[in-house]
């Protein structure tokens, strides 16, 4: 920031606090330092070659050389410098592969305005450090006993913290997202501010806190934690424990225990709070984190201040972003990663988004309007807000942004009637100087409908009816506006069930259909308990059709028989009679209105009984199995009095010994030569055979008589 | 004890022999002067079959073979059926014998003579045609009915 003025007054506040022996003022409210990168002029800052030294502290440092260092930090359009220092170690690369450690520049920031770029070199190994300090802000030697660092991330998605493909047990990934500490002495005297691990550093730097992302791996997937890094002053004791954000906030990290966030492509804001113990030894520090208005970490009750040491300076030092060692890829990949730093604003208090507000509530108050009311939410800190956002619309992907000012509750007008439509609410301040809003996280989706008198639309499809079938699935759309709310079958007198709604088609499986007559109801409900009916019925038949058989003449001598008996379907009525002939074609009978069927069989073979099989079938295919007649005709050759299966002259022969008494004929013989006389084509056997029939014989032998 | 006489002679189609008698066929005899003919009397039309009873006069039999069948020639189809086939029953154990015939002709035979009879005469017995009872007489015109002719009938007559 370079700003002198505030320095001369750092340092006159630190000379007054000394003299009166008290603890480190607590600042009013206001902001210590912000850069939106918009007042920055565009800069790049390469990196040394491979081992070589890096640029840091004090050749990188602003006021090094009277304002002239040796390697500037970036400069302000006014010239004056953007930050105090920076930090870039040398490259792990060899060329061509080496990028720019910084750069500012239009593109890098939140939407398309100005933003830091920072590449990150993937080091390959756990432990292999990369980077640097990407802004080293120096708040005065008195600092700050309550501190907020808050300042916008865009991670890639293609960033990888490990290789999961081919796990190194037990290593890790980190990267120090920033740091607070308190300088114990004056910038530019023997202390060097970038170094803070140990006393042997030479013990200016403490305490320290140091959040960092760390990636652990021992099975796949790997864990992302938060890491937080605590040095207590004044003897660097540590305390390093670890949380996992996802146990803390499952409903904001939906990858489950894989934590996919923050590598998003998205800009976070990450919010840190840092308040020192008071006085030195008293157990009443702090720390906390947010991340996009969520806070994810609280811890109270730390002594960052041993009792040996003094409160006397607040936290003055502020990094953001430092180095990190990354084992996704191995170095010969080259890899670098980027990553995108906006908005910093150091602050004594709150500044990053308010929490999502809660408890929405959204209703119809008429045709055209729909009230929503909330609750502001709460994340742990006093936000700086400026007002809410509602986001409405009837395509929840595509909503309509108006902002409602500070207010819990706003009426949403000049909508459609009868629609549904969805609601988000968030919080926002601008305060912040920020050239973007900070906005919350988006309530969770409500949904309302303007008053709604008009009732679903709603169709049943044609069901299968009349059938055998007993289940069926009925089907058919509906559609409201407003939205439905469900849709209902009954079936006969059953309970009401619900059918399944997918899109505008709804659908519904009948289990057991009722033998005979079923009547469906389907009734549809919208959101405004506005309904519609449609029904139908399907009629269901089991039952096949009682069929019967006269009895049929057989033996006859006849190659033709009309067969006939009667059919009747108590449901559905029948269908067909179908005669079928030893196997082969099934004929349909003449089935009158009458219950009565009948068939002419014909081309009746002699001396071949013929199985006949009559079947009927309902209109819904039930066919009368049980009913079913199966039955052998046979059929006899007239005149065939010798049994040979053929009339000849031998015949007329025995039929003369017969009627000259000579001979007397079998039953069968009766049956195939007691013909005589014919009337009208048909025999009227008289009981004898005698010389009548054997002139028939002969006719049939001829030709001239045929049966 | 019943004898049976079946004289067979196959029309135009086939010859065949069968039953336990034989006759019928070959050229047209000339009638013996102690024979009887019967004849079928109508209407001029095709008759194909001739069924009747005929009983003998007392003193008159029918020449039998050694099995009690007719002898050849006893009955002989003649006149316009005189290659016609017949079955001839002759019952010689009853009183008045009887003789029973079935006559066929596939091809027809016209109204008139169609069989010749020749007796046994007892001694001292006459042959009288009228004494001769012929029943049961029936002639079919038609072969693809069977149905007797109602207006043929029969007779016994000299030669």
């Amino acid at each position: 920031m370079g700003c002198k003025m505030e320095k001369w007054i750092a340092r006159l506040s630190l000379l007054l606090l000394l003299l009166a022996a008290v603890s480190a003022p607590e600042a009013s409210a206001f902001v210590i330092y912000r850069t939106s990168f918009e007042e920055a002029q565009n800069w790049t800052r390469s990196r040394p070659a491979k081992g070589l030294a890096g640029y840091d502290y004090p050749a990188a440092w602003a006021a090094y050389n009277g304002g002239n260092p040796v390697y500037p930090p970036p400069r302000k359009t006014d010239n004056s410098f953007l930050f105090d220092l920076f930090r870039v170690g040398a490259t792990l690369f060899d060329p061509p592969f080496v990028t720019n450690q910084l750069e500012i520049g239009g593109g890098f920031g939140r939407t398309t305005a100005k933003g830091m770029l920072y590449n990150v070199e993937v080091s390959g190994t756990t432990g292999t450090w990369s980077g640097g300090d990407a802004m080293h802000l120096w708040l005065g030697n008195s600092g700050y006993s309550d501190i907020y660092v808050r300042f916008y991330l865009k991670y890639p998605p293609e960033w990888t913290w490990t290789n999961d493909s081919n796990p190194i047990p037990n290593r890790g990934a980190y990267q120090k997202i920033m740091k607070v500490a308190r300088y114990n002495g004056t910038w530019g005297d023997a202390g060097n501010p970038t170094l803070y691990t140990a006393p042997s550093n030479g013990g200016v730097v403490h305490p320290v806190w140091i959040p960092d992302w760390y990636q652990y791996i021992s099975t796949t997937p790997s864990q992302t934690y938060f890491y937080n890094s605590e040095r207590y002053s004044p003897d660097y004791t540590d305390n390093d424990p670890v949380q996992d954000f996802y146990s803390l906030r499952p409903g904001q990290y939906p990858n489950g225990s894989q934590f996919k966030w923050p590598s998003d492509a998205g800009w976070h804001c990450y919010e840190f709070r840092a308040k020192l113990n008071t006085p030195a030894g008293e157990t009443n520090g702090k720390s906390e984190v947010w991340l996009d208005g969520v806070r994810v970490w609280s811890k109270n009750n730390i002594v960052w201040v041993k009792s040996v040491g003094s409160v006397a300076q607040g936290w003055n030092d502020v990094t953001i972003l430092d180095n990190a060692t990354i084992p996704a890829y191995p170095l010969s990949s080259h890899v670098v990663y980027p990553l995108y730093l906006d908005d910093v604003v150091v602050s004594t208090h709150y500044s990053g988004p308010p929490a999502k507000p809660t408890n929405v509530i959204a209703e119809g108050i008429n045709a055209s309007s729909i009230k929503l009311q909330w609750t502001a939410g709460n994340n742990g800190a006093i936000p700086q807000l400026d007002g809410y956002s509602v986001y409405y619309g009837k395509d929840q992907s595509s909503l309509t942004r108006v902002d409602v000012g500070n207010v819990t509750q706003y009426e949403v007008q000049s909508l459609e009637q009868s629609t549904q439509y969805s609601f988000y609410v968030t919080a926002f301040n601008t305060d912040s100087t920020d050239n973007y809003r900070n906005e919350s996280l988006r309530s969770d989706l409500v949904k309302a409908v303007t008053q709604d008198s008009v009732k679903p639309d709603l169709t049943i499809a044609p069901v299968t009816t009349p059938t055998k079938s007993a289940a069926q699935t009925i089907s058919g759309t509906v559609s409201d506006a407003g939205g439905v709310a469900s849709v209902t079958v009954t079936v006969g007198e059953r309970e009401p069930a619900a059918a399944s709604i997918d899109g505008n088609i709804w659908r519904y499986s009948i289990p057991a259909l009722t033998e005979g007559g079923n009547g469906i109801t389907v009734t549809a409900k919208d959101l405004s308990e506005n309904q519609a009916v449609v029904e139908g019925s399907i009629l269901l038949d089991t039952v096949p059709p009682v069929l019967t058989v006269r009895p049929v003449v057989t033996p006859t001598i006849f190659t033709s028989q009309t067969l006939s008996g009667t059919v009747s379907d108590a449901v559905t009525g029948v269908s067909t009679v179908q005669v079928q002939v030893a196997g082969g074609e099934k004929h349909a009978a003449v089935v009158n209105g009458s219950g009565e069927w009948s068939y002419l069989l014909s081309n009746l073979q002699a001396g071949v009984a013929a199985q006949i099989t009559v079947t009927a079938l309902d209109t819904v295919g039930n066919e009368s199995g049980q009913s079913s007649a199966v039955m052998a005709i046979g059929v006899l050759k007239a005149g065939d009095l010798s049994g040979d299966v053929a009339v000849g002259v031998e015949d007329a022969q025995l039929a003369m010994q017969m009627g000259a008494g000579l001979k007397q004929p079998d039953v069968g013989q009766l049956q195939r030569g007691d013909l005589a006389p014919m009337v009208g084509g048909v025999p009227h056997p008289d009981g004898v055979i005698d010389t009548g029939d054997a002139v028939l014989i002969l006719g049939i032998v001829t030709g001239m008589t045929q049966f | 004890m019943r004898s049976c006489a079946l004289a067979v002679a196959l029309l135009s189609l086939i010859s065949l022999m069968a039953g336990c008698g034989g006759g019928g066929g070959g050229t047209q005899p000339t009638a013996p002067a102690n024979s009887v003919v019967i004849k079928s009397v109508g209407a001029a039309t095709t008759l194909y079959g001739v069924g009747f009873k005929l009983q003998l006069p007392p003193g008159v039999t029918l020449a039998t073979q050694g099995n009690g069948a007719l002898a050849a020639g006893a009955l002989v189809s003649s006149g316009g059926a005189a290659d016609a086939n017949f079955a001839a029953n002759y019952d010689s154990g009853v009183s008045p014998q009887t003789v029973t015939v079935s006559l066929t002709k596939a091809s027809g035979f016209p109204v008139g003579e169609f069989m010749t009879v020749i007796p046994v005469l007892a001694q001292g017995t006459a042959l009288v045609p009228g004494d001769f009872v012929l029943s049961d007489f029936k002639a079919y015109d038609n072969l693809t009915t069977g149905s007797p002719a109602p207006l043929i009938t029969g007779t016994v007559t000299a030669p």
